[in-house]
């Protein structure tokens, strides 16, 4: 008797989401090669074989911004419900993204169809008053930070800890050494790499301070050479636009935020995932984030971690220098970068943490977790 | 109406002082005291409209008052309440809060009528 084709809706809006969620796609489906994928992902959860209701590239908006979107969000939002009701799929998975996500585990709820959450929203970070709707809306919660379980359970969710996604993808990827090389010859042994993010309005709020900062440091060590990570193609002319204004001559890398990684000596970032991909290669860091002074404002009461980096929050310390910022304050991000760059001591101690925070956190078999996790909810034995 | 002055510019200045507070109140979280100044810069307002509007320009009146002081504060009961029972089930309830932005208005307007007042008598 020919087995029965399972239909799993999967939701992802940003790049990373999609990145993870290809990846469990993958191990859902080797797991049980009879489910079909339905939902809203990007480049990569189409090659793992999503029928996408709507291409989410370029829609990865934050705060006020998704209002200028807000028709084609209610049009999206409308489809994917039109398809949980008329297709009725045997799970709703979820992977971040929780401003639009929430929408449709509300609709799926409705219609009785399990919710499972994968990569939950920083709840713990801004605004943990939403753990109460978590509560309502998802039947299962696979988490990515240790600290996140005992939060949720705290609340009633149930929670499993998966670990990681990203230290897969790092394994999967690897590193191409000879491009690590070629950076190295090219740029000489100081590196300095700026990572303003993947969102283009972290690279219009970011990349310009980093610039600003990158001519004091040239003044300060002549042999720093400066790299800019550039995540998506996308950005690559705004990447330039900007980069043209400033004096100081920087390399632009498409991708490869890995090897950018690996040949710098010191990496600025903003306070995303990419601190942890940072933390990996045991580089020092400085993280910077930008906000305007009215969206300072208005989030402020909302904000209950003292901390914006992502390393910060796991080792429950400042291991890495951070600040957010209302205003351009590129005197801080200068003298915290000279201190890195020029003093051994600190350096050493930097990586030291971060290594005794990987040795902690750094494992792999997330998505394969995951995966067992929703097979197991699902009631079919995983593999 | 007649109103005293002494007392016109004690409620100004409550006014005043109250929404100062209630801004430094909200940036610090301090939810109880930021409930208690925007009270207070509430009641202020809608007395100092009553007094200098109200006689002339009723609509103008009920209709700074629907807009500016119920409107609000029915937005900022709402979000309380899905801060406190997870009401909506959607993540952006959080916008309900800019609506607080408009008080302020509130204060111009009563400030612009007073000025324009003591300009025509």
């Amino acid at each position: 008797m020919p087995e029965i084709s399972r239909k799993i809706f999967i939701s992802a809006g940003e790049s990373s989401g999609d990145i993870h969620g290809a990846n469990l796609m993958c191990c859902l489906l080797e797991k049980d090669p009879n489910i079909t994928f339905y939902g809203l992902g990007r480049e990569n959860m189409a090659k793992a074989g999503l029928h996408g209701l709507h291409d989410m590239s370029q829609k990865s908006l934050m705060w006020l911004h998704a209002l200028t979107e807000l028709s084609t969000f209610l049009r999206m939002k409308k489809d994917c419900i039109h398809f949980l009701m008329q297709e009725r799929p045997c799970a709703v998975i979820l992977i971040d993204y929780c401003g639009f996500n929430f929408y449709i585990a509300r609709a799926a709820k409705k219609l009785g169809i399990p919710v499972i959450y994968y990569i939950s929203p920083q709840l713990w970070a801004h605004g943990p008053w939403r753990v109460k709707k978590m509560k309502k809306l998802v039947d299962k919660l696979l988490v990515i930070y240790p600290f996140e379980k005992p939060f949720y359970e705290k609340a009633g969710i149930p929670v499993t800890y998966v670990g990681h996604p990203l230290f897969d993808e790092i394994h999967k990827e690897g590193v191409d050494e000879r491009f690590v090389t070629e950076l190295k010859k090219q740029l000489g042994e100081t590196i300095v790499s700026f990572l303003p993010g993947s969102r283009r309005q972290e690279i219009v709020r970011l990349l310009p301070l980093f610039l600003q900062s990158a001519a004091q440091i040239h003044q300060t060590i002549p042999s720093a050479q400066f790299l800019i990570s550039c995540s998506n193609e996308h950005h690559f002319d705004l990447i330039s636009t900007i980069t043209k204004e400033f004096t100081v001559p920087c390399k632009i890398v498409v991708g490869n935020a890995h090897e950018v990684i690996k040949a710098s000596t010191l990496c600025i970032a903003g306070a995303g995932t990419i601190t942890l991909q940072i933390a990996y290669y045991l580089k020092p860091m400085i993280i910077a984030y930008k906000i305007s002074p009215f969206a300072y404002f208005i989030a402020r009461p909302f904000l209950t971690t003292p901390y914006i980096g992502l390393v910060n929050k796991l080792a429950s310390k400042m291991i890495v220098p951070e600040r957010l910022m209302c205003r351009v304050n590129s005197a801080w991000l200068v003298s915290q970068a000279i201190q890195l760059l020029n003093n051994p001591q600190k350096r050493q101690t930097c990586v030291h943490e971060l290594s005794l925070l990987m040795n902690e956190i750094a494992t792999q078999g997330a998505s394969e977790h995951a995966a067992d996790e929703i097979l197991n909810l699902l009631g079919s034995k995983p593999s | 109406m007649l109103i005293m002055p002494g007392f016109f510019y004690v409620l100004l200045l409550i006014a005043f002082a109250s929404l100062i507070a209630s801004a430094i109140s909200y940036f610090f979280a301090k939810i109880k005291l930021f409930s208690f100044t925007l009270l207070l810069f509430y009641t202020c307002n809608t007395f100092l409209s009553f007094f200098l509007i109200h006689n002339n320009h009723a609509v103008f009146f009920y209709t700074i008052v629907i807009f500016l002081i119920v409107f609000p504060i029915i937005c900022l009961i709402l979000f309380a309440l899905d801060v406190h029972y997870g009401l909506f089930c959607i993540d952006t309830s959080f916008v309900l809060v800019l609506v607080w932005l408009l008080t302020p208005v509130l204060f111009i307007v009563n400030l612009v009528s007073y000025v324009l007042k003591v300009i025509h008598a």
